[in-house]
């Protein structure tokens, strides 16, 4: 069977020279922002004359932009781009040693600061059944989509590392206690009908 | 989406060495747009109806990517594509120059018939 790649960078990994694939590893790297600025024009739609006309640049501008590496890239530019595309941008910013495990974490914490705003509005808007009524689903769905997530990624782990997870799943005190929701009973938790509402 | 594989196939390896040997920053061109063209199939577009400025649809299903957007006064130069749906398979048949186009797109037109069967 021939050999086959997930990544452009892993395939010139394995047919180049040393100093070529660094060379290319940096670009790709580099050019990871305008990369994404390129699929979010093509999602939305738009050629980059018609960027150029929403920002007021000439096309050249654009596709210049959409090649360039982060290090020649001017922030305005950046953002007139995105405003263009009816777009917003977050920036996170971190140390230098910041992990898979530190990423996750942000993340969880992030997700639970958003949840807490929609459980205060399902709350302040408790007779209106449609905007309740799509957070209490919407609530379901992450709840089913973070175990997905979980599992799918559980069962790669190898096997003595998976025993080892799923012993602390059962021993590990979790950092919220889900018990200590008023008005859910973990019972409710351990036979889903936290979904089922 | 996602989940869509690189595969070289027919004279890929011996015209990418040739071309890392004397045209680099051709090459590294090549395969940025590359790149951005699978970027976007990965985001579920499809591979036969996306239109880019550096990608040229050929007859039998391939496409042509160019050098363009990789800097100023590089020689004209295609990375051969077939793209297999079903698989999810973006076949990398060959690369060339402008001169070249001919003879490797006779070249590439029977690895696409091979590779649909």
């Amino acid at each position: 069977m021939p050999k086959r790649f997930e990544r452009v960078s892993e395939l010139v990994n394995a047919l180049s020279g040393k100093k070529f694939a660094q060379d290319f590893d940096e670009h790709s790297r580099r050019t990871q922002l305008s990369r994404t600025l390129f699929v979010w024009r093509n999602r939305k739609d738009l050629t980059q004359t018609e960027v150029a006309g929403r920002v007021g640049c000439k096309q050249a501008k654009i596709s210049k932009l959409e090649h360039a590496e982060i290090q020649d890239m001017r922030m305005k530019d950046v953002l007139d781009y995105l405003k263009a595309l009816g777009l917003s941008m977050s920036m996170q910013i971190h140390e230098q040693n910041f992990t898979a495990t530190d990423a996750i974490k942000y993340h969880a914490l992030e997700i639970n600061r958003h949840l807490e705003i929609l459980a205060a509005i399902a709350k302040d808007e408790d007779e209106n059944d449609e905007i309740s009524g799509g957070i209490a689903d919407f609530f379901g769905e992450y709840f089913q989509n973070s175990i997905h997530f979980f599992t799918q990624n559980l069962v790669k782990l190898p096997q003595p590392l998976r025993a080892l997870a799923a012993a602390g799943l059962q021993s590990g005190e979790p950092t919220v206690q889900v018990s200590a929701v008023p008005g859910l009973e973990e019972e409710e938790i351990a036979s889903n009908k936290l979904v089922e509402a | 989406m996602g989940g869509w594989e690189l595969e070289p196939s027919g004279s890929f390896d011996s015209r990418y060495k040739r071309f890392e040997k004397n045209h680099r920053r051709e090459l590294k061109a090549l395969l940025a747009n590359l790149q951005r063209y699978l970027a976007l199939i990965e985001d579920g577009q499809s591979p036969q109806f996306i239109k880019l400025g550096f990608l040229h649809r050929e007859s039998d299903g391939i496409k042509a990517i160019d050098q363009k957007g990789g800097g100023p006064g590089l020689m004209e130069s295609r990375l051969y594509v077939y793209p297999d749906r079903e698989n999810q398979v973006l076949h990398l048949l060959c690369i060339g120059n402008k001169a070249e186009q001919h003879r490797d797109m006779v070249e590439c037109r029977a690895w696409a018939r091979q590779l649909r069967g």
